[in-house]
């Protein structure tokens, strides 16, 4: 690492205690990039966009609670971040922030992986109505799953009817969720 | 209205030295204040100050980048430090590199980063 290394980090309101710079700093090693990636603990999303800003960070990964923050800050956005609604990847461009979201792929990949072709049909349950949960919800209704969203808030929860979800209830019933 | 630091004087080696301590946050007039300092003929400067967003990182940065004075980021909550010729690092820092390798070096690379900057 040169004094002229690329700055990356994580943004949340608890990032020290995200593995997430273990894991890309040994990356960019193994890669021989000149680059750094470092917990950013950040009391707003406005609080990151200043220090970022003014430090010149290049990218950085965005977790509990800014993902939708982050969103809104962006520029750009793909598709599929638009239709989330959040973002968990920023990439600072010479018009600003440029957002992505690698959750839905993420959470996709591994399910995908361990159980090919079965989603389609599937009864879901996803507890919580945040920017994580908006990934996986967009994810599993793109495989025709049949989600339901169970959350504190309903109105945070039928929020994500546009991507395909119902509201279930909440508490969550006590026995089998096949019939909540 | 600005913060007031908690000023200490003293004398190392027949050298003067100013210290600013406030523990319950970063004083809006911090530049100043190691202004004030410099030009009361200080011939050392602490500042330790509690950090508490990282964009009070920012003016310590400031501060620190001058070389001539020692600046604490105290408990900022993030690897990030001010970075200077004569830099000191808080405790979120420290429990940093206690915790894994990788993370230490990411420190210190950030702290050539910025102080390059």
């Amino acid at each position: 690492v040169t004094p002229t290394a690329a700055l990356y980090g994580v943004v949340s309101t608890n990032a020290l205690h995200s593995l997430s710079p273990v894991m890309h700093n040994a990356a960019y090693s193994a890669a021989g990039l000149d680059a750094v990636y470092v917990p950013l603990r950040a009391a707003s999303f406005e609080d990151f966009d200043t220090f970022a800003r003014a430090i010149g960070l290049q990218g950085a990964s965005i977790t509990i609670p800014y993902k939708l923050d982050a969103l809104r800050a962006a520029r750009r956005a793909d598709d599929m971040t638009r239709a989330v609604g959040a973002a968990n990847t920023l990439r600072s461009t010479a018009a600003g922030w440029e957002a992505t979201n690698t959750d839905v792929e993420g959470f996709l990949a591994p399910l995908e992986r361990a159980y090919p072709g079965t989603l389609g049909g599937v009864r879901a349950a996803v507890l919580g109505a945040g920017g994580a949960a908006r990934a996986v919800v967009a994810a599993l209704a793109s495989r025709g799953a049949r989600v339901a969203v169970h959350a504190r808030r309903p109105e945070q929860a039928s929020e994500l009817a546009s991507l395909g979800a119902r509201v279930g209830a909440w508490p969550v019933p006590a026995g089998s969720w096949d019939s909540s | 209205m600005p913060r007031r630091s908690e000023l200490s004087l003293h004398r190392i080696r027949g050298e003067s030295s100013l210290s600013a301590h406030d523990f319950g946050g970063v004083p809006t007039d911090l530049a100043d204040q190691v202004r004030d300092m410099r030009s009361a003929g200080a011939g050392a400067i602490k500042v330790a100050v509690m950090a508490t967003r990282l964009s009070d990182t920012l003016c310590l940065r400031d501060v620190a980048r001058d070389g001539t004075a020692v600046v604490v980021g105290w408990r900022s909550g993030t690897a990030v430090a001010p970075a200077g010729d004569t830099l000191r690092i808080g405790m979120d820092l420290r429990r940093q590199r206690r915790r894994a390798g990788p993370a230490a070096r990411a420190a210190d690379g950030l702290r050539a980063a910025i102080s390059a900057r």
